[in-house]
């Protein structure tokens, strides 16, 4: 109801190419859409906030462990998020939180299995940070937007923000891999200069700080992007 | 009590779960601009969750240590310390609750993440992955946790300064934080020493 607020009176009462549904709904629709897919930048969980960042500073320093930390992080925090999220309707808060880390507990497995063809070696890269990807989607949860919502855009809200964390996971995990190994996905690249300083945590630091700083540039001079602020501010 | 110690020590410099794991980064930036009394709250109640997963989980590994494949160490244990670290939580929401209700509903939400987060978690399978004694374990997670505290008055007193400071506006806020831990990160491991190649 709030979302129709802001439409202009034409678009209430029109129907959509003559057809049964309603223009009003359909404008309400793409412009929720167009909020959400946004979020894979603004409320992307590394960029807003510092979300599951650990696995991403130490954990992802190739292409590799990048692919395999999006996997994890997709498979368990999207169903733990998201029944969590329902669960604390009927629930106390803390109650809701345990039923998120049994959930996590639980996906961890087909997690695993997925993760394990990637490389022979990949769980030596990604060490203890596969299993805190099951605490971390609580991090995701608390800060997620706990108004009461209709829930298909809030399923939708949480997996374009957990596919912005798999982009970015990928890109930090493929720029650390040339510049620290010379290499992309374990292929020679032929660059001579190697600065292996790269793969340590500091750099992870460093790099995610510097990636956030283009997307916040980026964010605040296109006209584009300023629009889809304008249209998030009016949903909300 | 010297291994203790040693352990201790280790946790809190050379060791530091945020600066050299970045182990501990999100409630480090969701707490550094709460007020003390929250702060002091959530480190708190970190430390007790931290500890006392740390002590159980101890005595619960060994029955874990006839299956040594890859699937029980990066899967199968997790769990189980996952699995205790939530009985742990519970028991302490349940007392909380029924004891000092007014406190825990002002509360709830710092004890949760207090107890949910990558730090806790992350120091205990640290702990239990090293060939560490009892003593030793407990020194580590407590040495875990100061390092952590001293962490978090390094990083909020470096906040307060950037914003004081002619910071450009891309950088402001968590950009401008991460580059100024990923500096204190880069020290760290200067303590810890590393050679350049001849």
């Amino acid at each position: 109801m709030q979302e129709n607020r802001n439409l202009p009176n034409d678009a209430k009462t029109d129907t959509f190419f003559g057809s049964r549904i309603n223009r009003a709904s359909v404008l309400r629709i793409s412009r929720r859409l167009t909020v959400s897919v946004g979020n894979l930048f603004f409320k992307n969980p590394i960029l807003v906030g510092g979300i599951i960042l650990s696995p991403v500073i130490s954990a992802v320093t190739t292409f590799r462990s990048g692919v395999a930390i999006s996997i994890a992080v997709i498979i368990i925090c999207i169903p733990s998020i998201i029944i969590s999220e329902l669960s604390s309707k009927y629930a106390p808060f803390w109650v809701s939180a345990i039923i998120g880390a049994l959930v996590s507990a639980l996906m961890s497995v087909p997690a695993y299995k997925m993760i394990s063809p990637l490389s022979p070696d990949i769980f030596d890269n990604i060490g203890i940070y596969f299993p805190i990807i099951m605490l971390s989607s609580f991090s995701s949860a608390f800060t997620h937007n706990r108004k009461r919502r209709i829930f298909i855009w809030s399923v939708t809200d949480v997996v374009c923000a957990v596919c912005g964390f798999a982009f970015f996971a990928i890109l930090i995990g493929s720029i650390r891999e040339i510049l620290a190994y010379g290499t992309f996905n374990g292929k020679l690249l032929g660059i001579e200069f190697k600065m292996s300083g790269v793969a340590m945590p500091f750099f992870g630091f460093i790099l995610v700080g510097f990636i956030l700083a283009i997307v916040q540039k980026i964010k605040n001079s296109t006209v584009f992007f300023k629009n889809l602020i304008k249209r998030r501010k009016e949903v909300q | 009590m010297k291994e203790f110690l040693i352990a201790l020590l280790s946790a809190v410099t050379l060791q530091n779960i945020l600066f050299t794991r970045g182990l501990g980064a999100n409630p480090i930036f969701s707490i550094s601009r709460r007020s003390y009394k929250t702060s002091a709250l959530f480190c708190g109640f970190m430390a007790y969750f931290m500890l006392s997963l740390t002590a159980l989980s101890f005595w619960v590994s060994p029955l874990l240590e006839n299956l040594h494949t890859a699937f029980s160490s990066y899967v199968l244990r997790p769990i189980v310390y996952l699995l205790i670290l939530t009985i742990i939580f519970a028991v302490t929401c349940f007392v909380l609750s029924k004891l000092f209700s007014d406190f825990f509903s002002e509360n709830e939400k710092t004890i949760t993440s207090a107890c949910f987060n990558c730090a806790v978690f992350g120091t205990v399978l640290l702990t239990l992955s090293k060939p560490y004694s009892f003593m030793q374990s407990l020194g580590y997670a407590s040495g875990a946790c100061i390092g952590f505290i001293l962490a978090l008055i390094i990083v909020s007193e470096g906040q307060r300064r950037i914003e004081l400071s002619p910071v450009p506006k891309s950088f402001k806020g968590l950009p401008v934080s991460l580059i100024y831990i990923g500096l204190i990160s880069l020290a760290v491991y200067g303590l810890v020493g590393h050679q350049l190649p001849a």
